[in-house]
């Protein structure tokens, strides 16, 4: 979707003076030399500026001079569009392959865009390919770019500008300001470009989730899932499910749950999503465990654990959920604990590292184990804001403490339990 | 008589005041940010989720 059209009658849209003084200086002509028995120099130099749309035969003609052919331009910024075209659907329809290979073809053509109308829309998506391609550095210097174009920008664009804006401070995880450039955008809501409706909602009902508030961000993402259906637009439809699922599962709405991860490992598996067929199992099995259904988390982490690569988070983080699974079934848990050792070695991440070691603690002394839940565990999660992790530990903690008959302490742990809020129905 | 066409005036513009506001969308998101309020109380219980990419 190109918001505005360009019209080749009389190449008025075209910005045909700023292909001229492409041209010129791709020849390293002066304007004296080109405009030498065709036009004057000030008459060329009003056509370079776009403030005067000269003839066509006096286009063609300085064009003609230095080789170029006017039908020909205008079937190239034909194609250019087009190509441009692929390039944002690609960005609306999540398929960042095709992504990937329409930025190549159009890198190649960058300077010459950069004589054309699609500049700025051209730029616009750079951004939101970097941010795509989670490329911090590259999408930083395209805001900064894009900060200088802005004046330029039509209404559509400053709109797509403050959306992509928003995606990128979601990257850097700036959260709050990344919601109040959506929430900015809504006054505006009738100005939506029609195609990002769908994008609109589901941005927005992510990062309400990121802020656990889930019934406001239930009501985006049932509305993207309803404009992603109608659009057919396949892989962010399950992305906003996704989303959904997550929800439910949060809020206890467990049927609801189980019956959306159903469609999410079917629908991510015929459509060749690996890694989201992936994060779908790996959120499916955190369910199961709500559900007290460990055997069967237990089975569907074994699933995928050995197709993720050893190096990644992801795999330390299936690893962590597997041992939790296993350990309430009594299940062996040794070679999981050797494992996620194994793959924490290399990069030391402290949140695996407490986990291997509280896992392993776990065969020896009670007394040693409550220790670390006391010393190490406890103060990192709460530290670090695993509300979860600081409960359970926690409880266990108050627990010990009324049995020890030591008050104060136990007063504290269960204190600490009430402030953080029991189960939400 | 004018008093009875004050009473009349007040009461009919009241109405239609209260109706628009019922029906404006602005009050309706006000609403729903009060329920948002609510839940935003509780912290996180399930989970850790992996989130869709965005």
């Amino acid at each position: 979707m190109v918001l505005f059209q360009y019209s080749d009658k009389k190449g008025e849209a075209m910005n045909v003076g700023s292909v001229i003084k492409y041209y010129r200086s791709k020849h390293g002509l002066t304007q004296q030399q080109l405009a030498d028995g065709i036009c004057s120099i000030s008459h060329l130099s009003k056509i370079e500026s776009n403030s005067y749309i000269p003839h066509e035969t006096t286009t063609q003609a300085l064009l003609a001079k230095m080789g170029v052919q006017w039908k020909k331009e205008v079937d190239k910024q034909k194609r250019l569009e087009h190509e441009l075209v692929e390039f944002i659907d690609c960005s609306i329809y999540f398929d960042l392959e095709s992504m990937r290979h329409q930025y190549k073809i159009l890198e190649k053509e960058n300077e010459y865009i950069q004589s054309t109308e699609l500049v700025n829309q051209y730029e616009l998506y750079k951004f939101r390919f970097y941010t795509f391609n989670n490329d911090h550095q590259r999408a930083e210097k395209q805001k900064n770019l894009l900060e200088r174009l802005k004046g330029s920008f039509s209404a559509p664009e400053k709109w797509l500008y403050q959306f992509f804006l928003s995606i990128y401070y979601t990257m850097i995880g700036q959260i709050e300001l990344s919601l109040k450039l959506l929430e900015n955008l809504e006054e505006g809501i009738r100005s939506i470009p029609q195609k990002f409706e769908g994008e609109y909602y589901y941005q927005k009902a992510r990062l309400l989730i990121l802020q656990d508030r889930y019934e406001r961000s239930a009501y985006y993402a049932e509305l993207a899932v309803r404009h992603y259906q109608l659009h057919y637009n396949y892989i962010r439809l399950l992305h906003a499910q996704m989303l959904l699922a997550i929800n439910y599962t949060r809020r206890n709405l467990f049927v609801q749950a189980v019956e959306l991860y159903g469609v999410l490992k079917r629908n991510s598996q015929i459509t060749g999503q690996t890694d989201l067929y992936h994060q779908t199992i790996y959120n499916y099995a955190e369910l199961l465990k709500e559900k007290a259904e460990n055997r069967q988390a237990v089975e569907q982490l074994l699933e995928i654990k050995d197709k993720l690569p050893k190096d990644s988070y992801f795999y330390k983080a299936v690893l962590v959920s597997l041992l939790e699974a296993a350990s309430e079934t009594g299940q062996q848990t040794e070679e999981f604990i050797n494992e996620l050792k194994q793959a924490n070695s290399g990069k030391n991440n402290e949140y695996f590292e407490i986990h291997a070691t509280y896992f392993e603690k776990r065969f020896f002394s009670q007394e040693d184990l409550l220790n670390y839940y006391e010393e190490k565990m406890f103060p990192f999660f709460r530290k670090n804001g695993y509300i979860k992790e600081a409960k359970k530990v926690s409880t266990q903690l108050a627990l010990y403490y009324q049995q020890k008959r030591e008050w104060e302490k136990a007063h504290f742990y269960s204190a600490y339990q009430e402030q953080n809020g029991g189960e939400f129905t | 008589m004018t008093l009875k066409k004050t009473i009349w005036t007040v009461a009919l513009y009241t109405g239609f005041i209260g109706a628009l506001l019922v029906t404006s969308p602005a009050l309706q998101t006000a609403t729903l940010a009060a329920a948002v309020e609510i839940q935003a109380i509780s912290p996180p219980e399930r989970g850790p989720h992996v989130l869709p990419p965005f």
